[in-house]
């Protein structure tokens, strides 16, 4: 057997499984901090919104939240093959989920008690990517942005 | 309206009702991603190696030895190389296929063993002259060697060699993990090839020798010596590029008996049978 094919398997052995891990633990503290900020409302449109009656604007700020994951090299691996044939690239769609959710949260830990967070978009972007020698592991960047408003008097209507 | 949250999250599984991850599971995907990749490259390789074999024949040994002229013979000085080159030209009458004029050099190694390179060139390992025993098995492999450059062997290897290049080049841009894996995976189907020209090799030097000498003894010697002393004897046939040495012998007694090709003296080799350079 020769020496890189060794180093090889346990990479991709090591890759899966702290992988799988990680990403299973990821999955469920998001499941259990998403369903904790469920009060905190958050949209995607930044007008046509109307105050509720007699209620006051006190206060709006730019929040954003980002998170950066990166793959493993198994992940990597998938999808390199994956990148031979096409298709669906599973392998980095939980990584992009995960990141995109990650920073959603932040950005609503941000706002901190904001009756409303406004415009909300996501970008995401890769940081760290190939180098030169086609060794470098990529990570992606998930960045959550919107406007958090402050209103005086009555909250948003929530139940 | 009123806005009420609700969690999409399903408590007991973090993944459940996830729409946007593929629900397959990646093990699986890795499995089903290299069976296909294997195939395409198998395929691919099966018809680049193909059409290797049918571009050789009408490639001229001329264009063989000007590509040749390029590629390095690494002989070294040795007294008996005058005798080489005499029996050598002495087989060459006797081959079934003419194999045109060939280069016969020493090589300075240990390890017994014998090459065809492009061109018509064949080397000898010094290792082999010290431990050969009789003119009739030192033909055998000289004859050996002639029948893969009759059959332009060498120039298919590197036409081989290219594809191999070639195919994995294509995919090391990819990736390199890929490159690797896909590198280790064509070198087995190249050792199934190697194994065929060898016994067809093995048949041309029989015929060759039968015709020299007028009998097929000590066809099988040299084989018989390397399964004695044999190194190779731990790899399993499936792995080694050449057939295992009990097939080979097996296989060249067989012949002589079946095709009553008979049994004759030895020839021995000249007297001071050593290496005067040394």
């Amino acid at each position: 057997m020769n020496i890189d094919f060794i180093i090889f398997i346990s990479l991709m052995v090591i890759g899966y499984t702290a992988g799988s891990i990680a990403e299973r633990r990821h999955f469920k503290s998001l499941t259990r901090r998403e369903d904790a900020t469920l009060r905190q409302p958050v949209v995607t449109f930044d007008e046509g919104y109307e105050l509720p009656s007699g209620a006051k604007y006190r206060r709006a700020a730019l929040v954003s939240g980002s998170a950066v994951v990166s793959i493993d090299y198994f992940k990597r691996f998938l999808a390199s093959l994956r990148f031979l044939v096409g298709g669906r690239v599973g392998a980095y769609e939980s990584l992009l989920d995960r990141a995109r959710r990650e920073a959603i949260l932040r950005m609503k830990y941000q706002a901190g008690g904001a009756s409303i967070i406004m415009g909300m978009r996501v970008e995401t972007s890769t940081i760290g990517g190939r180098r030169k020698n086609n060794k470098g592991l990529g990570s992606v960047e998930a960045v959550a942005y919107g406007t958090a408003v402050w209103v005086d008097e009555v909250s948003p209507q929530i139940t | 309206m009123k806005y009420r949250p609700k969690s999409l999250n399903d408590s007991l599984d973090p993944l459940k009702g996830n729409v946007n991850i593929s629900p397959e599971h990646p093990l699986k995907e890795l499995l089903l991603l290299t069976a296909a990749i294997a195939a395409i490259i198998f395929l691919s390789y099966l018809l680049l190696g193909f059409s290797v074999d049918l571009v050789v024949p009408h490639i001229s040994m001329e264009f063989e030895k000007s590509i040749a002229a390029r590629m390095e013979f690494p002989t070294a000085a040795d007294s008996r190389a005058p005798y080489l080159k005499k029996i050598t030209e002495e087989l060459r009458r006797s081959t079934p296929i003419d194999t045109g004029h060939v280069e016969v050099g020493v090589y300075d190694s240990p390890v017994p063993n014998a090459f065809a390179l492009p061109g018509g060139r064949i080397l000898l390992t010094k290792g082999f002259l010290d431990v050969v025993e009789s003119e009739n098995e030192l033909s055998m492999v000289i004859a050996h060697e002639l029948g893969h450059i009759a059959h332009r062997d060498p120039l298919r290897g590197i036409g081989r060699s290219l594809v191999l290049a070639f195919i994995s080049s294509l995919f090391m841009n990819t990736d390199d993990s890929v490159g690797a894996f896909i590198n280790s995976s064509l070198s087995f189907t190249q050792l199934g090839y190697s194994r065929e020209v060898e016994e067809r090799s093995d048949h041309f030097a029989l015929e060759t020798i039968v015709k020299h000498y007028g009998h097929g003894a000590g066809a099988a010697d040299f084989f018989k010596r390397m399964k004695e002393t044999n190194l190779s004897a731990k790899i399993p046939e499936f792995f080694s590029t050449h057939p295992g040495e009990e097939h080979r012998i097996a296989y060249l007694e067989r012949r002589i008996e079946e095709e009553r090709l008979g049994w004759g003296a030895l020839t021995p080799l000249p007297e001071n049978w050593e290496n005067d350079d040394d």
